[in-house]
């Protein structure tokens, strides 16, 4: 019985010229999207990596200098665009793409994409992500308003029913009809997506296609959530007309004017600090010390007859190793403390921020299917923060490396213009290479998102069953 | 005319005793005054942190002025004395940064624009302005991202679904509710009775239009003296917006669909030219025309910096005294000149990639400009963004003001400095005034 | 027919019912015919909805059309209100072309539509306001209230909106609509259709009011006796064809129901006979 009504459903939706329209525009949309997209992103990509090589090469061949000086020649790291960004763009063009490294600062990721661009910019990327998430569920709306209102008006409500069916049964048929009709559309293109994935994406991103899965699988939960819902609301809803407005109504609510509210009230809740403050408590910090009775001259001095101590001599004149290596080093280390905490701190604040929005997941499904799909397109805000710490590390590694080599090498007494290193030690410091977050990672980051849709998806069906024998019949 | 007002007075009582109207209204009001505090809430933000910044820098500089105050007998006092009266003093490097600040605009809280994505202040020293220039604020990307929900959003955005909520129904609520007929049959013919609930409608919606307006310099503090200008400029542009889209719409109900598809047809339209047009066009500029690597600007300042100190001081000489010769006294040995002199020669290397990455973003913003008219909601909002100064172009002009302010310092620096002279206390109170 | 009954306005509102006709330059007067349909044909792709209809109702004629659904009964009444253009044909309301001169005949014209709605929102007093008033005038409240009295719509229910109003109080109130306009004919679709008897009665009775005020009243219904009771004249349609047309009194009712039957059982084609 059941399949009759999935027929009979999928066949009356595929007959009516306004779902052909709608559809037909939907799927030249994710068209364009997915293949301009990667074309873009591909090109992006190129650019960064170009320009990421270019700059090591700049530092390979800086030519003969002091080892401290090349820490202050510095080097690049630019964030290589994920593989899947192309499916979701994400925070990619609010985030900055390359960071200077240097020592004896914290620079920070410059140059976002839409600050060079003018206000066109805030209105968003056509992607995939914005097709699947805001516009196909305004067709399932199109598609579903009236499967049961419509059938009650016409009176043949009343016939089915006669004819034996129950209404578990009929709801669940139109339920699956309608969603085999989504699928139709959403499961080829973003088979073709897949297929533009091309051997440099797996080396880019070795977890891709776990990430592809987990993505079409997250989509595939919420529509069905949508589906489930809109039949909800068409079967209860005293009208067609009504069942419309309700559910359009809900869209706009869902995902135009809550998403905006949530992050502005986050930011209400946990106010973000300024970047004067931010970097003025670092300066203090690190002038009087972590607790405010540590300052840096007490901390030198205390380290100098530290070190005076360890070598057993009575000046630094007389230690075998260069004494500024150290202190610059213990300089940066200490800052490097300061600045950990700091930096923690504002991405506490920003990830208390963010969890607003997922805990939000569970009042509406488009927060939490839009914060998994950002998440497993590696452009949500964990990843910004995974590449900025990797730079961070790169920089500290090599700036160390060159602090010791002076310490160790440039031996007191010679003048700092005398002593110079030459590319066998650039060449020890390897390119910088940021792998992308596991799979494991990001669904861990992401599990409030993940449960609101499984919640959405139980809570769904269960009304469904539990009141599909109640939905009135004329 | 009469026949219009007779319309029009039967119309608004069925209206007004409907609940949808009144609900309609109110949320769309309610997410107006939203608006307005969000925008209120958010400029407050940026003046208490310009404040802040101002304070500090006051309090900085009157520490500074109290070693110059400093009984210089006595030894210690020394050290500090010098720091302050010294251009090249650390005092006045190391331990004190001017701030420069971009003060909101009287209506940036009607319409935020870009303001948040930069920073509202900068602080530098009379070292080169490139290293020190590359700074943001601190913001949550997600933000950035979702967007502000001012009052330009609830006009640019929600103003328009008002108009599909109350156009859709215009012809299918008399068809489907069974007047129809009724209408049709009397002498004024239905395309009159249509224009004037049409009419009354567009009245409504500029009226709520007006009374946001109004209620905006009211609740946010806007001097209607200084601004009336401005708000006439924003009336007339929301007033046009609102019409572009009642005739859309009217458009719509000409076809005569049932209520549903006429719904449907108006969400469609304004999917298309609130979300999907402008989200096409970055699509193809963002992502097919790339942007400048400004990397390059840190790299060639770098590169220079770094040169400027392996090769002889005639490497800096030969190339900042031909083009600065009020400064050439022949010395090429002195190493605060020197010093000195090397930044300006970072900046200009800077400044110079720095025009020429501009010239590359602007002819790629042109094209997003030239296309604009395909997603008028863009387009509308942009003119209120550049109507309340918050859009890129003014933060172009403010970062322009932070490179004559820095010109201005080091202008009074230099003359100094390639003088070996130290400030006179005229040059401080040039310095506490410019502040 | 009824003897003329002139009296001094209607004299002077003769002038009205003088038209020139374009086709011939002559002046006609044409106040015994009020509403004519002239071999008024409407044709759907395929099928005739309506063939060679030929009918007049004069003043203070109450023309009730019969026939089953698909008749045509409707299709007459929707062309003599220009909600159609006919395939051919003329249909001619005191003498003006109904499809030439949309606006003018509506002038002449009352309408009381099959599912009669009105805005629930507004009172039955408002609502007869509006629609009087796009005819061009609006009565003030007190010669509205009278009109809705004399209808027969009780006094408290004037002021309580229309959606509590049960179907015959509705159509009252579309009576005092059409009454309001004044004018000289009256289009009624299935009147009676949904009315309990009480209703249908207070119907009847404002019926025979108008034609006593020499109003032409063309009425489509499947209310047997309905039309014999209140009609002078009887029509038959079926297929789009008026198949039987004959003065009310020349039959009983046990007469026409017997034709009625016969006539829709029949598949011959029967001459239309005056």
């Amino acid at each position: 019985m059941r399949k009759l009504i999935i027929k009979k459903e999928i066949l009356t939706a595929l007959r009516d010229v306004r779902l052909q329209v709608s559809g037909g525009i939907l799927i030249v949309l994710m068209l364009t999207a997915v293949f301009v997209g990667w074309q873009g992103q591909k090109q992006i990509q190129e650019q960064r990596a170009k320009a990421q090589s270019a700059m090591y090469d700049t530092w390979l061949n800086q030519g003969n200098k002091h080892p401290h000086s090349a820490a202050h020649y510095g080097q690049f790291a630019f964030k290589p665009k994920p593989v899947l960004s192309f499916l979701d763009v994400g925070l990619d063009n609010y985030t900055g793409i390359s960071v200077f490294l240097e020592a004896h600062k914290q620079n920070e990721v410059l140059f976002s994409a839409a600050q060079d661009s003018n206000g066109m910019t805030r209105f968003g990327e056509m992607t995939a992500a914005l097709i699947l998430q805001v516009l196909l569920p305004l067709l399932i709306i199109f598609l579903t308003f009236n499967i049961f209102s419509k059938e009650r008006e016409e009176g043949t409500l009343k016939l089915i029913h006669a004819q034996g069916l129950s209404m578990r049964q009929l709801f669940m048929g139109k339920v699956w009809g309608a969603y085999l009709m989504v699928l139709l559309i959403f499961l080829p293109i973003i088979l073709l997506a897949y297929l533009q994935l091309d051997q440099q994406s797996a080396s880019l991103d070795s977890a891709v296609t776990t990430k592809f899965l987990l993505l079409t699988f997250g989509y595939a939960i919420y529509f069905l959530a949508f589906v489930l819902l809109c039949v909800l609301i068409s079967a209860f809803a005293k009208n067609s007309g009504l069942s419309l407005l309700t559910l359009l109504g809900l869209w706009i609510v869902s995902c135009i004017i809550l998403p905006k509210a949530a992050t502005n009230l986050a930011d209400k809740v946990y106010p973000t600090p300024s970047q004067f403050e931010f970097k003025k408590t670092i300066e203090d910090k690190v002038k009087n010390g972590i607790d405010g009775h540590n300052p840096s001259d007490v901390r030198l001095a205390s380290l100098r007859q530290e070190v005076l101590d360890e070598y057993g001599v009575e000046t630094i004149e007389e230690l075998p190793v260069n004494w500024s290596g150290i202190a610059m080093q213990a300089g940066e280390e200490y800052t490097d403390q300061v600045y950990d905490a700091e930096f923690t701190k504002v991405e506490n604040i920003f990830n208390r921020q963010n969890r607003l929005s997922e805990w939000a997941g569970f009042i509406n499904p488009y927060l939490a299917v839009r914060n998994l799909s950002m998440a497993l397109a590696g452009t949500d805000f964990h990843h910004h923060v995974a590449f900025a710490r990797a730079a961070e590390n790169y920089r500290r590694a090599f700036v160390k490396k060159m602090n010791k080599d002076m310490e160790v090498n440039h031996k007191p007494g010679i003048a700092y213009g005398d002593y110079s290193v030459g590319e066998e030690m650039w060449s020890s410091i390897k390119p910088f290479q940021y792998n992308l977050p596991d799979a494991a990672t990001l669904l861990y980051n992401q599990w409030r998102s993940i449960v609101a849709l499984a919640f959405w998806l139980v809570l769904l069906f269960s009304i469904s069953m539990t009141y599909a024998p109640k939905i009135p019949k004329l | 005319m009469k026949m219009l007002f007779h319309i029009l007075s039967f119309e608004w009582k069925t209206l007004w005793r409907s609940n949808t109207l009144k609900v309609l209204l109110l949320v769309v009001f309610g997410a107006g005054i939203y608006g307005i505090y969000f925008g209120k809430f958010e400029i407050d933000k940026q003046q208490k942190r310009i404040a802040k910044v101002q304070q500090y820098e006051r309090q900085q500089f009157d520490s500074l002025m109290l070693w110059v105050e400093l009984d210089t007998t006595i030894t210690s006092n020394k050290e500090k004395y010098q720091q302050a009266v010294s251009p090249t003093g650390v005092g006045w490097n190391k331990h004190f940064t001017y701030y420069l600040t971009n003060n909101a605009p009287p209506a940036a809280g009607l319409c935020l624009g870009q303001r948040d994505l930069y920073p509202v202040y900068y602080g530098f020293n009379v070292t080169d302005l490139a290293r020190q220039v590359n700074t943001g604020e601190l913001a949550n990307p997600m933000k950035l991202l979702t967007g502000n929900f001012d009052l330009s959003y609830v006009f640019v955005f929600l103003f328009p679904l008002l108009v599909v909520a109350l156009f859709y129904n215009l012809y299918a609520g008399e068809k489907e509710g069974g007047t129809l007929s009724l209408l049709q049959s009397q002498s004024t013919s239905l395309r009159t009775i249509l224009f004037s609930k049409g009419l009354l409608r567009l009245t409504m919606i500029w009226l709520l239009a007006a009374v946001l307006l109004l209620l905006s310099f009211a609740l946010q503090g806007i001097s209607f003296l200084e601004n009336g200008v401005l708000f006439f400029q924003w009336l007339a542009i929301i007033y046009g917006y609102c019409l572009f889209w009642v005739v859309l719409m009217g458009a719509a109900v000409a076809l005569r669909l049932s209520s549903a598809l006429s719904a449907m047809l108006g969400l469609g339209i304004w999917l298309i030219f609130a979300l999907i047009t402008p989200a096409l066009l970055n699509l193809f500029v963002l992502a097919n025309e790339p942007l400048p690597n400004r990397a390059e600007m840190i790299h060639a300042v770098r590169t220079l910096n770094g040169r400027n100190w392996e090769h002889p001081k005639s490497f800096v000489w030969d190339r900042f005294y031909p083009e600065n010769p009020q400064y050439n006294d022949g010395d090429t040995t002195n190493f605060s000149k020197w010093y000195y002199a090397s930044f300006t020669l970072l900046d200009k290397e800077a400044n110079a990639l720095k025009a020429e990455f501009e010239k590359q973003v602007s002819k790629r913003n042109a094209l997003l400009d030239q296309w604009q008219w395909l997603a008028p909601a863009a387009m509308v909002h942009e003119k209120l963004s550049t109507l309340s100064d918050t859009d890129r172009e003014s933060h172009l002009e403010f970062v322009k003001e932070v490179h004559a302010y820095h010109d201005g310092l080091k202008e009074l620096y230099y003359a100094r400095i390639f003088k070996g002279e130290q400030f006179s206390s005229d040059d401080l109170q040039t310095l506490s005034d410019k502040l | 027919m009824d003897a003329m009954h002139f009296d001094m306005e209607k004299i002077r509102g003769l002038r009205k019912y003088v038209t020139v006709s374009h086709s011939n330059f002559s002046f006609h007067i044409n106040f015994f015919l009020m509403l004519e349909a002239i071999n008024l044909s409407k044709k759907y792709s395929g099928h005739n909805a309506l063939s060679n209809l030929k009918l007049t109702v004069g003043q203070g004629e109450v023309f009730c059309l019969l026939g089953a659904n698909g008749a045509g009964k409707t299709t007459t009444i929707n062309l003599f209100m220009n909600f159609i253009q006919p395939s051919s044909g003329h249909v001619k309301v005191n003498g003006l072309d109904a499809s030439a001169q949309p606006q003018d005949t509506k002038k002449h014209l009352a309408y009381i539509p099959e599912n009669l709605s009105l805005y629930g929102n507004l009172t039955g007093l408002e609502n007869l306001q509006f629609f009087a008033g796009l005819g061009g005038e609006k009565p003030d409240k007190s010669s509205a209230e009278n009109l809705l009295q004399s209808v027969g719509l009780q006094s408290d229910a004037v002021h309580k909106r229309v959606s509590q109003y049960s179907k015959g109080m509705r159509q009252k109130v579309g009576i005092a609509i059409a009454k309001a306009k004044q004018a000289d004919n009256l289009l009624l679709d299935e009147p009676t259709s949904g009315l309990d008897p009480q209703a249908s009665n207070d119907f009847a009775q404002l019926l025979q009011e108008m034609r006593q005020n020499n109003v032409a009243i063309l009425m489509a219904t499947h209310d047997l006796f309905r039309a014999k009771e209140s009609g002078t004249h009887i029509g038959i349609m079926k297929a789009g064809k008026l198949i039987h047309s004959l003065d009310s009194d020349e039959i009983t009712l046990t007469e026409l129901e017997h034709l009625y039957l016969e006539t829709m059982k029949s598949e011959s084609h029967a001459e239309v006979n005056h």
